[in-house]
This record gives C-alpha cells, sequence and structure tokens, in this order.
C-alpha cells in the first residue's frame, strides 16, 4: 500500500516537466555526417518498403475513384449520419499535424533545447499530415471536381462564400496552417540544404543530379553573418505567428461542431478540448515515428533516450487537459439539466458507441499516465506502444464525437446507427499508407534533424565574452572585388574573439562565414535588429484588414440573412481576420528573408567555403593591402586552422 | 540593496508602510460598513465576492507560477521566483473571506429558497464548505510546497499543487461565476478562470518585480512575454466561450451574453475589457523596449491589473444589475481587500522572502 502511494506521488511530478536534454556528445563534422549520411542512396530494401506504401496509397486511390463512379451510396454515411469516418479522418489527421508545430514554434519560443532533435520530423509530419487531412474533404465532398466552389475567391457566378459559416473557416484555417508550416518548414531547411549541397559537391561532384537539386533549394546559403541576422529574426517571427495559429487551426475545426444545435456537439469547451487532443495525439505519433526512425536511420546519437523522455513528459501535460475534459463534459450535461444533453450523454454511454466511449479514458489517460514512471520512459518499445495506444484511442474518439451526434439527436425518430462500409474502411487504412508513403520519402531525401541547430548548442558552450565594438557599425558584406584575407577557425569561441579584437581595431569590412547562427557576433558589431519585422508586421496589419475587408464585402454582395445572423457581424469575422494576419505576415517575413538574405542565387556569397556549412568558423577582413596585412597580423595571433590572402 | 536580496526572516516592516496599509483596510472597512451596507445590501456583499475572486487569484496565481517555472526547467526568473511566495500571506484572508460570503449568503446569493435542478451540488451549505475545504486544501498544499522549496526539493508537491489550482479553481469559477446564473452553463468557464487566474497573478508578478527593483532587463523582457502569452490564452478561452452561444442564440446560454455585449452600458465595459485587457497587451508589449524597461512594464502591469479586476467584476455584477452601479460597495471593498493583501505582501517583503533553491530532480 505504502509503495502504491509512493508510486501514485511519483505520478505527478513530472506532468509538466519540460527536460532539456543533454546536447549530443559529438563534434561539429560528426553531427553533419550522422544527418546528411542517411541521404546517400539506400538499398533494396528501403524500395520495396516504398513500394508497399505505395501500395497503400492505392488502396486509398481505388476504392475513392470507385467511390466515385459509384455514388457515395457505396460510403456508409446516409441519414441520419452525414458526417462519418470521412470528417473523423480529417479531424484526426489535421490533429496530428499540430505537434510539429508545437515542437517547432512554440518549444522555439520556450528556448526547450531538447526540441532540436526532434523539430525536423515533426514539422515534416505536420506537412504530410495536413496534405492526408485534405484528401477528406474531397473524398467526403462526393462531386470532386466541384472543390474549387469552396474556396473563398470572388466568383462570377455570385457563390461568394459565406463568412459566418464554420465551414469557410476551416478551409480558411486549414490552408492558413499549410502554407505557414510549409513555408516555417522549408525556411528551417535552408542552412540544412547548404550543408547537403556541400556535400554532395564534394562527394559526388560538382555537376551531379543531387547538387545541383540541393544548390537550387538551398538559395545560394553562405552561412553569412549578413545572412543570419535576417534569418535569426526571420525564424523568430515565423514561430511568433505560427504559435496562435496551431491554437486557432483545431478551434476552428471543433467549432464545426460546437456551433451546430446537437447534443454532444454544442459545448464551449470543444476548443481547448480539441487542441489539447490534437497535440496529444500529434505527439503520439512523433514517438511512433521518431523510435523507428532513429533505429533505421541509425541516428542513435542525435536522438538520445532523454529528447524521447522530453516528448513523452510533455505528452503527460496533454494527457492531463485530456483528462480535466473527459470529466467536466459529462459533469456540465448533468449540470445543465438539459434533458437531451443528459440522454445523449447516458446513451453514448450504454448505446452502440460505448465500446468507443470506455475506452477512450483508458487509450489516452490512464494508459499514457504510465508514461509519468522513469522505467515505462527509459523503455522504447513501451513508448512505442503507448504512442500506438494514443494514436488509436484519438483516432476512436474522433470517430466517436462525430458520428454519434447527429446519430442521436432530439427525435427519437430521427435516430440511427452508423457503421462505415469496406470503401470508408480501406480509404482510411490507405490514408496510412499515404501519409507514411510521404514520411518515409522525406527520411531519405531530406535532413531528418536540423543540423544547424544542434551544432548550434554546441556553439553555444564554445562561446566566451567579447567586448562590444566600439567603432560605428561596420559593413558586413564583403563582394568580390579587392584584396580579403580569410581565417579559418576551429571553434565559434575563438572567431568571437578575432571578430571583437578586428572591430576594436578599427576593421569596418568584414563577413563572417559560420554553419551556424551566432546572435553574439552581431551583439559584438553593434548591428542593428533586422528590418524584417518591419516587413512580418507590415503584412501582419494588411492581413488583419483584408480578412475583414473580404468578410465585409462578401457580406455586402451576399446580404443574405443565415441562420438568424445578421450578414455583417464582426464576431464571426475576427477569425477570416486572424487567418489573415498570419499568413500575409507569414508570407511578408518570408520575402523579408529572401530579400535581406538574398536567398535568390544558386551559387554561395564570394570568399565562401564548404567547410564553412559543416565545421569550420570563418571571418573575411577587405580593404586595400595594407589593411589587409595589417588585419592578416592580427588574426594570425588567433591561431586560425587556415589564413590566406587573396587578391 | 533591492528588498530581493534581503536574508529570510531578517527584516521589518517599516510602522509608516504598514499603518498605512492598515489605515486603507480600515478605512474600505468603515466605508463598507456605514454607507455601502444599509445602501444596497446583495451589492455590498456581491463585492466581496468580486474582489475575493481578484485578489485570490492573484494571490493563488502568484504561488502556482513557481513550481510551473520549477517544473519546466525555467531558469530565467532566478531570484525573481521568490517573489512568488509573497501571494500566500492572502491565504487566510481568502479563506475569511470565503467563511464571510458564506455566513452572509443569504442576502446576496441566488441559491436560498429555491428549487434547483442541480438539488445538493447548489444548497449553499453544501456549496460553500466544498469551496472552502478546496481552497483550504490548496493552502496547505501551497504551504507544504513552500517547506520543501526551501529545501530545494518541492517537484512531487510542486506537481499535485498545479493540479489542485486547476481544480480548485475550476470549482470556484462553476459555483461562485457561472451558478450565479443557475440556469446558465459554460463547460469552459472553469478553466477560463484558471487561466484568467495565472494571467492575473502574471501581472502582479511583473508589477512586484519592477517596484522591487530586483529584476534584469532579460528577466522583464520574459515576463513581458509572459503576460502576452497569457493575454492571448485567456482571449482565446473567452472567445471559445462566447462564440458558439453567440452563434446558436439559444435563449437559455444567450442571456448571459446579452446585458454583457449588446446593450449600454456593460457594452462599454465589454469594449474596454476587449481592448485593454484581451487585445492591449498584442500593442503595448509589442516593442521589445515595452518589455525590458521597468518604465514600461511596470504601467503596463498596472494598466491591466486594473482591468482584470473590471473583468472579474463584469463576470458577477452584470447578471444582477442592469445598471452600472459603480459605487461606495465596490470601492470600498477594494480598499478593504487591497490594504490586506497590500500589507501582507508588503511584511513579506520586508521581513525577507523565503530562499527558493534549486535541488536534483525527484522524479
Amino acid at each position: 500500500m505504502n509503495l502504491q502511494i509512493r508510486a501514485l506521488g511519483g505520478l505527478l511530478p513530472v506532468l509538466l516537466q519540460v527536460l532539456e536534454a543533454a546536447v549530443p556528445d559529438l563534434d561539429y563534422a560528426t553531427i553533419n555526417e550522422d544527418v546528411l549520411s542517411p541521404m546517400s542512396p539506400p538499398g533494396p530494401l528501403y524500395y520495396a518498403v516504398l513500394l508497399m506504401l505505395a501500395g497503400g496509397i492505392g488502396l486509398l486511390a481505388l476504392p475513392w475513384m470507385y467511390q466515385i463512379h459509384t455514388g457515395m451510396g457505396v460510403a456508409g454515411i446516409s441519414h441520419p449520419v452525414g458526417w462519418g469516418v470521412y470528417i473523423a479522418n480529417f479531424v484526426f489527421w489535421v490533429g496530428i499535424a499540430h505537434s510539429g508545430t508545437l515542437i517547432s514554434a512554440i518549444l522555439f519560443l520556450v528556448r526547450a533545447k531538447w526540441r532540436d532533435s526532434v523539430s525536423r520530423a515533426a514539422e515534416a509530419m505536420t506537412i504530410f499530415a495536413i496534405m492526408t487531412a485534405g484528401l477528406f474533404p474531397m473524398v467526403h465532398l462526393g462531386r470532386v471536381w466541384v472543390i474549387a466552389f469552396i474556396l473563398p475567391y470572388p466568383s462570377q457566378r455570385q457563390i461568394w462564400p459565406n463568412f459566418i459559416s464554420p465551414l469557410v473557416w476551416d478551409v480558411l484555417a486549414v490552408s492558413t496552417y499549410f502554407t505557414v508550416s510549409l513555408i516555417f518548414f522549408t525556411i528551417g531547411l535552408i542552412p540544412d540544404l547548404a550543408a547537403a549541397r556541400d556535400r554532395a559537391e564534394e562527394k559526388l561532384g560538382y555537376d551531379s543530379v543531387k547538387a545541383r537539386i540541393y544548390r537550387a533549394l538551398s538559395g545560394g546559403w553562405s552561412g553569412a553573418g549578413s545572412q543570419w541576422r535576417h534569418y535569426s529574426r526571420s525564424y523568430l517571427y515565423f514561430a511568433a505567428l505560427a504559435t496562435p495559429l496551431v491554437i486557432s487551426v483545431h478551434s476552428v475545426v471543433s467549432w464545426d461542431f460546437a456551433m451546430a444545435n446537437l447534443p454532444g456537439w454544442h459545448t464551449t469547451l470543444f476548443a481547448p478540448y480539441f487542441v489539447a487532443g490534437a497535440i496529444h495525439s500529434g505527439l503520439a505519433m512523433v514517438l511512433v515515428l521518431m523510435i523507428p526512425m532513429r533505429k533505421l536511420l541509425k541516428l542513435e546519437r542525435l536522438v538520445l533516450p532523454e529528447h524521447l523522455d522530453a516528448v513523452a513528459r510533455t505528452t503527460l501535460v496533454t494527457t492531463a487537459i485530456m483528462g480535466y475534459s473527459y470529466l467536466v463534459e459529462p459533469f456540465t450535461s448533468w449540470y445543465s439539466g438539459d434533458k437531451f444533453e443528459w440522454q445523449f450523454t447516458i446513451w453514448r454511454a450504454t448505446g452502440w458507441p460505448s465500446i468507443m466511449f470506455w475506452s477512450l479514458f483508458p487509450l489516452n489517460v490512464l494508459i499514457p499516465a504510465a508514461m509519468a514512471f522513469k522505467k515505462v520512459r527509459q523503455s522504447r518499445i513501451a513508448l512505442f506502444v503507448i504512442g500506438l495506444c494514443v494514436v488509436a484511442g484519438m483516432w476512436i474518439e474522433r470517430v466517436m464525437l462525430i458520428t454519434s451526434s447527429t446519430s442521436h439527436d432530439f427525435m427519437p425518430h430521427n435516430w440511427g446507427p452508423y457503421f462505415p462500409t469496406w470503401v470508408e474502411i480501406l480509404i482510411t487504412l490507405g490514408s496510412f499508407g499515404f501519409f507514411l508513403f510521404l514520411f518515409f520519402l522525406f527520411s531519405r531525401t531530406l535532413p531528418t534533424i536540423p543540423l544547424s541547430d544542434l551544432k548550434g548548442q554546441l556553439a553555444e558552450e564554445e562561446l566566451r565574452e567579447a567586448p562590444p565594438c566600439p567603432c560605428p557599425e561596420p559593413d558586413f558584406v564583403v563582394g568580390a572585388e579587392g584584396t580579403a584575407v580569410t581565417a579559418v577557425f576551429p571553434d565559434a569561441g575563438t572567431l568571437v574573439l578575432a571578430v571583437s579584437a578586428l572591430c576594436h581595431a578599427g576593421f569596418q569590412r568584414m563577413e563572417t562565414f559560420t554553419p551556424v547562427k551566432i546572435d553574439k557576433i552581431q551583439q559584438i558589431m553593434g548591428q542593428e535588429r533586422s528590418p524584417v519585422r518591419r516587413w512580418a508586421l507590415t503584412g501582419a496589419v494588411i492581413g488583419c484588414i483584408s480578412g475583414f475587408g473580404l468578410a465585409i464585402g462578401a457580406s455586402g454582395v451576399n446580404g443574405l440573412i443565415v441562420g438568424g445572423k445578421n450578414p455583417l457581424s464582426i464576431i464571426p469575422y475576427c477569425i477570416p481576420a486572424f487567418e489573415g494576419t498570419v499568413l500575409l505576415g507569414s508570407i511578408a517575413n518570408l520575402a523579408a528573408v529572401i530579400v535581406h538574405s538574398r536567398l535568390f542565387g544558386t551559387t554561395p556569397m564570394p570568399r565562401y567555403r564548404r567547410s564553412f556549412s559543416n565545421d569550420k568558423f570563418g571571418v573575411v577582413v577587405a580593404g586595400d593591402a595594407p589593411e589587409v596585412g595589417r588585419a592578416r597580423t592580427l588574426l594570425a595571433s588567433f591561431s586560425p586552422e587556415v589564413l590566406d590572402v587573396a587578391p | 540593496m533591492s528588498l530581493l536580496d534581503r536574508q529570510p526572516h531578517t527584516g521589518r516592516l517599516p510602522l509608516p508602510l504598514g499603518a498605512a496599509w492598515l489605515l486603507l483596510a480600515l478605512a474600505g472597512l468603515v466605508v463598507w460598513v456605514l454607507i455601502a451596507l444599509p445602501a444596497n445590501q446583495p451589492q455590498a456583499w456581491r463585492a466581496l465576492l468580486v474582489n475575493f475572486l481578484f485578489f485570490t487569484s492573484l494571490a493563488a496565481g502568484l504561488v502556482t507560477w513557481s513550481p510551473i517555472v520549477l517544473l519546466s526547467h525555467g531558469k530565467w526568473a532566478g531570484r525573481l521566483e521568490r517573489l512568488t511566495s509573497a501571494g500566500y500571506s492572502f491565504a487566510l484572508p481568502s479563506l475569511a473571506a470565503l467563511a464571510l460570503l458564506w455566513w452572509a449568503g443569504e442576502k446576496w446569493a441566488p441559491w436560498y429558497g429555491k428549487k434547483l435542478h442541480q438539488g445538493t451540488w447548489l444548497f449553499p451549505p453544501v456549496l460553500f464548505a466544498r469551496d472552502l475545504i478546496l481552497l483550504a486544501l490548496f493552502w496547505v498544499l501551497a504551504h507544504y510546497y513552500l517547506k520543501r522549496r526551501r529545501l530545494g526539493e518541492g517537484r512531487v508537491v510542486g506537481a499535485w499543487m498545479i493540479l489542485g489550482y486547476c481544480t480548485v479553481f475550476t470549482i470556484l469559477g462553476f459555483d461562485l461565476v457561472m451558478a450565479l446564473d443557475p440556469v446558465w452553463y459554460s463547460s469552459l468557464l472553469g478553466g477560463y478562470l484558471f487561466v484568467s487566474g495565472l494571467y492575473i497573478a502574471v501581472c502582479g508578478w511583473a508589477l512586484l518585480a519592477v517596484l522591487v527593483k530586483g529584476g534584469q532587463p532579460e528577466q522583464y523582457h520574459d515576463l513581458g512575454n509572459l503576460m502576452l502569452a497569457f493575454s492571448i490564452l485567456t482571449t482565446h478561452t473567452m472567445f471559445s466561450q462566447l462564440i458558439p452561444i453567440w452563434y446558436e442564440n439559444l435563449p437559455h446560454e444567450i442571456h448571459y451574453l446579452v446585458p454583457r455585449v449588446n446593450f449600454l452600458p456593460w457594452n462599454l465595459v465589454s469594449w474596454f475589457i476587449l481592448l485593454v485587457v484581451w487585445l492591449g497587451p498584442l500593442v503595448l508589449l509589442l516593442t521589445i523596449r515595452s518589455k525590458r524597461s521597468p518604465y514600461f512594464l511596470g504601467p503596463i502591469a498596472l494598466l491591466l491589473l486594473v482591468g482584470l479586476w473590471i473583468e472579474r467584476w463584469w463576470l458577477v455584477a452584470p447578471t444582477f444589475q442592469s445598471r452600472l452601479d459603480f459605487g461606495w460597495a465596490e470601492i470600498s471593498m477594494f480598499c478593504l481587500l487591497f490594504g490586506i493583501f497590500g500589507f501582507g505582501v508588503s511584511h513579506a517583503l520586508w521581513r525577507g522572502l523565503p530562499e527558493l533553491p534549486r535541488g536534483g530532480d525527484e522524479s
């Protein structure tokens, strides 16, 4: 008994712990090699698995084609259940997409370093999950060729969308989420693609196909100080814009249901409950994908058990929120005194959805709560199994929430059961094949772990205090013309000291090249904050005004009274305005980083060396011959590995 | 020397300052008894409820921020974390205020002499006893947490305390805000109360940090970011409640919203809360300077605290009065509880706050 109490006491302390996991004990070159080597040509087994997953896509495509050909009658959705497994799958996959942004953006903002090892895979998971989710409204529509009708575009046929409808909010929210996640993912990839480019050029030759592809994708990234300065600010603003977006997306999805006057759907708790559930399932999916991936791609040295432990601990927080929601929902149903609500709650626990209903608490709360125990968190098998349980539990929850309310509404003569047909089941299974196929493809074509972030942790440890520059702001850009001296150092700390010394000696034209961002260099050189903030703010303000403008304009054209609402209703129009704010803010931020970091070329900057994307830190000083000579003497005192003077 | 650098239990509250706080409290009490209570008994007692909700959220939220920082491995707070323990000084006054509300329940609460469908749940002795016991249990947990925390431990009890805070303030929200109108219900109201409580507390924490001049610009910056984050979270929680209610327009739900949003004069208060409390930080805390400078952060925190007091009043008052009756009852009761709160916090600060060392991971 005593042991049980102690065990229970141990269950709670970890509920809110977000570990700062240890930095992998590796050097820059090893991290580079470990991350990039899985991108070399895979073996036959990989292709066999890929082929099998492609067969999974066929599992989705063939029944869908059959459904299009035969009609929606082949699906189980019929009166009274008009929203079945397809919509549940949509909600489930949008939910899975949530942890990517949580790990990338929110944990970035709260400076939780353990995110670095898992963020790239989680971001990729977000993109592929939204793509998978995006299939289901099309599958559910039936007549897929009229999908464009749901997009809010000015139409000559006068079918302006109704911005009071949650379905239009949904289109705006999910498409914004996909766009912003894709931009965030792509921007995060750029420094790592440059490393992949340099490695491919070295190993396969400058003109190899891989080198060409990575060169095009990396946009001429050189890791120059003048690029990092704008890049790091821009990344911060992406994170700041994506954080409220992640909360808004599943809130909007939940309002598809909460706005309907149906027992089980119409409840104010739905938005935070859906958001927490989405993150819960997304984190579980991260465990399910990362545990085999680190083994198969030999990433054990980079994705440490501590990182999985941290994901598990974060999942405990969402577990607590899920438990809270599961208790509050039936309580409010009873408290309301609404006989329809209460009979529905009882029916859900005793009628045909009861198997789903009673499985939720064990699968989504009790089983993941076992991760409170250290032994469980240390076992990869246990974490994998728990992850699977939560993924299954959250899918069941979505099916139960979506199908049961329409099946058992206010009028007994309107009640009816729902069971998915073989077409719906195969399409559902096929969606997993589609998702896994994309993820598998990603695992061998792009860096699965953010190289520059991981290396940044090493660089942080090397940094030393250096006095800020007393001279006016130096020019950060060095062109190809003129004489210049290049010094190459093996660590970030020496580079910072060298830059500080150069600055104090009055050198005005210099550039640094590093594989990681080093904010300290900007601090020393007294660089003003990047102007990308003005771009992002301007974009956000224009987006907000445009969102309101679009909704108000549409209401002015239509003038329709839908559901008793005034066509010009500001409360629901806050949603298009919010989505517009985030969307245009992100696009402006993207434009700013492209312009200011000069990411529109394919060749790196002059004086760049390939080792600068791997494990070396360089500084280049330009000037006339005597000035360069003086710089050379000064830099020599820092014992660089290479010290070159080039005309 | 900042008050934060003072060793525990080494100082004394200066007599003039202590006297000033007590005089404020006394003045509040006298005005409340002599003017507010005879004028309108229910409103006077509900003013106690409003101030109880505000100051208890502030005090309990402050104490809860410490385990949140500890368990999330937040190192940014440094010695500022000591300030959170000052909230504990309001433990007994909050319990006394709740006990008084129980004692005078018949004069202000809507549950007496009515047959309600919630039955025993809203039977006044059960309701008040439940709330009193839960709040007392929370403060016991807080006391035990501080004891462990002084030893460099406290993770186990800290986690329980966070769960306890969420549970207790959910129930307080359901009982003392939602149940004021027994027909109306919202499953998110409990969640709203504890999220907004943490928002009130982080504003209070920032204001205290500025007043004791104990923070570094980076710490003010982080506190500013937390205020911004919790303003967004609070706004999201409120919007998530309002929009399904507005959308469905059901009589038993919408009657909570209509007096607050649709009609004068309360809709003006709603606009004020929207612009200051919910959306204000997005503009006020947009720049880095406004977060790093105590000369900006302090006044912003103060403005938000004023706004959040009005928000607590807005949660309670329109349920009972269609007019904007803001008078001696609210002012005097605010002075009484503010005097007590200020005295307790000042006493804790001048006496020397407990050291909160970081220990090993117990889990």
